[in-house]
């Protein structure tokens, strides 16, 4: 990256400074190359990364880890109860990690769209 | 097995439970249950799920009881099922007894007699019926936040105008305010059934 004012940057963000960040999405991106995305912009399962956490569309969460070992996305899922009498006001929540399975696979739910960081 | 695919899968899961309870010694215990797997069972959602959702303690065969803990040696026998199946360690859980704050549909329990099942000697599971399926869902739905994926089951389950009335009514029977009301109708009215209001 070339400074060439005070306030002018040219060049990528970021330069050529490795993280732990750049790794994980060159890992996404080589997988992708080979098991590209669907239409929808869905990660497919072969181009997901163990223990990396993925944004996407759930039923429980939208973000979500995946687990390659069990082959499903862990979440954390609120269940909220509204109080008739001061609606919307909470009354309870509950929140417990929750299963999803990938879309792709029969009785899945949860959509991966980005891979966000690794464990 | 991970998730239930099929109603099958939840009878032999609750069948282990149900022999894990009797050489535990857990006691007799008869529950009414809801939520996804009340669906798969009853055959009116296909989505997998992970859980099953105990709603009360059936007491004496007609009274209901909220949930406060299972016994140690339910608890015991819930995590060896767990194991057996490689289910999650809370796959039968009594999160969903909270409901019992407000009071539930009434002739919930007459109805879901047709949905009973003995599972060995110590255990007895009955689902609720479609229509209180539906009046659960409707309520869930209430949520701003969260209740989209709710009000998508709800389409799923495709309700008729009587199931619909029925949870209108009894959400309607609860003590609340006109924010409430508000969403309630929002919802009905979304469903198609304005004519309701």
């Amino acid at each position: 990256m070339t400074k060439i004012s005070r306030n002018i940057l040219i060049g990528r963000k970021g330069g050529k400074v490795s993280s732990d960040q750049k790794s994980l999405a060159a890992r996404q991106n080589v997988r992708l190359r080979w098991h590209g995305k669907t239409a929808d912009g869905v990660i497919p399962v072969a181009a997901l990364i163990d223990g990396a956490w993925y944004r996407g569309k759930g039923r429980t969460a939208s973000m979500a880890l995946w687990d390659a070992h069990s082959g499903t996305f862990h979440t954390v899922g609120m269940n909220t109860y509204r109080d008739p009498l001061t609606f919307p006001k909470i009354s309870s929540r509950v929140t417990r990690l929750k299963q999803e399975g990938h879309v792709e696979v029969s009785g899945g739910s949860f959509a991966p769209l980005q891979v966000l960081s690794a464990e | 097995m991970n998730a239930f695919e099929r109603k099958e899968e939840i009878h032999e899961a609750l069948t282990t439970l149900g022999k894990q309870m009797a050489l535990a010694y857990a006691g007799d215990v008869q529950l009414l249950c809801c939520g996804g797997s009340g669906l798969c069972v009853l055959e009116i959602l296909s989505r997998s799920t992970k859980d099953v959702d105990a709603l009360a303690f059936i007491v004496d065969g007609h009274t209901l009881k909220s949930i406060e803990a299972f016994s140690p040696e339910m608890n015991l026998a819930i995590l060896k099922t767990a194991q057996i199946h490689g289910l999650e360690e809370d796959w039968f859980n009594a999160e969903a007894t909270i409901l019992l704050k407000h009071g539930l549909p009434e002739g919930i329990l007459e109805r879901s007699t047709q949905h009973a099942r003995q599972y060995g000697p110590c255990l007895r599971v009955q689902f609720i019926g479609r229509a209180d399926q539906v009046a659960l869902k409707l309520y869930a739905a209430m949520d701003p936040a969260k209740g989209r994926r709710h009000e998508e089951d709800l389409v799923a389950m495709d309700p008729t105008k009587e199931e619909i009335k029925h949870g209108l009514n009894w959400l309607l029977s609860w003590p609340s305010n006109e924010a409430f009301k508000k969403r309630l109708a929002f919802l009905v009215e979304g469903l198609g059934f304005g004519e309701l209001l």
